[in-house]
């Protein structure tokens, strides 16, 4: 369609052509009352008329290879092929191309991602039922003791303390679980609007004090109460609350943890430091993954999933994650959120 | 999606029984919108398989493909022409045009390439990186923070296929590197950039959504 009409576009031009010369020749001989004019005219004209043909027909041929060109790539990707690599010419048609190249990768990148997603999921799903299976069956195995055998007072008296245990473990597993798997899902999508920072972080401490004091740990914060931020207030005070949630289980008791928080051009700094065990410099990057317990951390409560929480949230903002330490005196827990 | 793709990478200087090996048999697959650190210390040739995979440096033996080109099969001007559009630098030292201002700066590579900037994907860009206020300064007017800012959009700007960022923040101090990695970190998750960062600093790693480690020019673990 757009072909005949660009051709119908050049046969005007020719007509035209062909008349404005045919009047320019008729002027020139009555002009002049010379014949030769007029036999130069004619050829002028035949010859003007032919150069416009070829040129039309040239480009005619240029545009059916361009076109072609293009409806090869456009095959390929609808076949699920992957796009030819463009020249590296300057062409009209390599820019194209790799556009096109690049809109293909996109639609492929979308669909890799589905699958991953999915596998994301299911890898979720085993996880999951792995760290629940344990106290399960402590739990089944505690019941199942104490209905088989008569025991005193005092060992049903520890049992019971067995099961307290075993389901306060579970229960702050499903907790976990559960944030988890709607971040992960996209159940859940951060709305992050503008708000004190002060209040996410004293929502976040409210949850740890009682157990800082039980420790006797002294928690020192330094923050700005008029500092605010772009950020999601519910789900940055969960990201908070697992650092520092983390820096109470892993401080001994009448060490000290410390808050502070500084604007600086283009982020908040938000540093949480405790005089903890710490963490081997090769297990920096370790300790933000699913599931991950450190050698030594076997001992204390946890199952490895805050950090990485903790993460996943911060991440989603925009921001960043990020420990140093230096074993056996402390860990600093750097969460950085972008200003904008 | 792999997207950088690095076959038993060899450099080796010198000739035997002097030979230095840069680079001993790296293979390397970087997926699509992946942030990657790679990490290690000076010597241990991380520098040359930045070089290599920006077609800056010829291999000894061994191959880069950059979206499935290989990079050694390109002449000179290919090579500089899929360079501009495929990928993205950010160096140490910033390399900005001084006579140049910020803005003219950024879309160098784009106008080089006779194309014209989205404006939309300009202004996101910018606003990203907290640049919207300096477009008309010049570089020598900015800091070193913001300057690095400046090439970061510079790299980002022609949507490459990959940024390969050598040591972005070697030259800031601890508190700047912060920021300007963060927002590298941060560009990267936006607008879904594929980039390749080499760091000496395991703390600057950490950022990245996968940690190589290379030491005497091999890949360890």
């Amino acid at each position: 369609m757009k072909g005949a009409s660009f051709k119908r576009l050049f046969l005007l031009f020719l007509l035209l052509d062909a008349l404005t010369m045919a009047a320019l020749t008729a002027a020139a001989f009555a002009l002049s009352g010379e014949l030769s004019a007029l036999i130069f005219g004619a050829a002028m004209t035949a010859c003007a008329a032919l150069w416009m043909a070829t040129l039309t027909a040239a480009f005619a041929r240029r545009l059916e290879q361009f076109a072609n060109a293009l409806s090869r790539t456009l095959d390929e990707m609808i076949a699920g092929r992957a796009v030819p690599p463009p020249a590296d010419g300057e062409t009209l048609l390599a820019r194209i191309q790799q556009r096109l190249g690049r809109l293909d990768r996109i639609f492929r990148e979308d669909r890799r991602r589905v699958e991953l997603e999915r596998r994301e999921l299911q890898e979720l799903v085993s996880d999951i039922s792995h760290q629940v299976k344990t106290p399960v069956s402590n739990l089944r195995l505690l019941v199942d003791t104490l209905l088989a055998e008569p025991a005193t007072d005092a060992r049903r008296r520890e049992f019971l303390r067995g099961i307290h245990s075993q389901t306060d473990k579970l229960g702050f597993l499903v907790d976990a679980l559960v944030k988890t798997s709607r971040l992960e899902t996209g159940l859940i999508s951060l709305e992050k609007r503008d708000a004190p920072l002060y209040d996410t972080l004293a929502q976040a401490m409210s949850s740890i004090v009682y157990a800082a004091e039980g420790k006797g740990l002294t928690v020192t914060v330094d923050c700005s109460e008029s500092l605010r931020l772009n950020h999601d207030p519910k789900w940055t005070a969960e990201a908070l609350f697992n650092v520092l949630d983390n820096a109470v289980k892993y401080t001994p008791p009448g060490g000290s943890i410390a808050v502070a928080v500084e604007r600086w051009e283009m982020s908040v700094q938000v540093r949480v430091s405790d005089t903890g065990r710490g963490i081997p410099e090769s297990q920096w990057a370790a300790v933000f993954q699913r599931f991950y317990r450190g050698e030594d951390a076997r001992d204390a409560p946890g199952v490895g999933i805050g950090l990485y929480l903790a993460r996943e949230i911060v991440g989603r903002q925009g921001g960043t994650i990020a420990v140093a330490s230096e074993p056996g005196r402390g860990s600093t827990f750097t969460i950085a959120l972008p200003i904008d | 999606m792999t997207i950088l793709q690095t076959t038993d990478l060899k450099k080796y200087y010198g000739r035997e029984p002097n030979v230095v090996k840069a680079l001993d048999g790296v293979t390397l697959s970087i997926e699509e919108g992946q942030f990657v650190a790679v990490v290690g210390t000076s010597g241990s040739g991380k520098s040359t398989l930045l070089h290599m995979m920006g077609g800056l440096d010829a291999p000894t033996s061994g191959s880069v493909a950059v979206r499935g080109q290989e990079l050694a099969q390109k002449t000179a001007d290919e090579l500089t022409i899929f360079r501009r559009r495929n990928i993205g630098f950010v160096f140490q030292n910033y390399n900005l045009v001084p006579v140049l201002n910020v803005r003219e700066n950024i879309v160098l590579p784009v106008e080089l390439d006779g194309d014209a900037v989205d404006p939309a994907y300009f202004d996101a860009v910018i606003r990203t990186l907290g640049l919207a206020e300096k477009l008309t300064a010049m570089p020598g007017q900015l800091s070193g923070g913001q300057q690095q800012r400046v090439s970061i959009a510079r790299a980002l700007i022609s949507k490459p296929a990959v940024i390969l960022a050598d040591e972005p923040t070697g030259n800031l101090d601890s508190r700047t590197s912060a920021d300007v990695l963060g927002l590298l970190k941060l560009s990267s998750r936006r607008f879904d950039q594929t980039v390749v960062m080499i760091t000496h600093n395991e703390s600057i790693a950490q950022t990245a959504d996968r940690i190589v480690r290379i030491e005497d020019g091999r890949i360890v673990r």
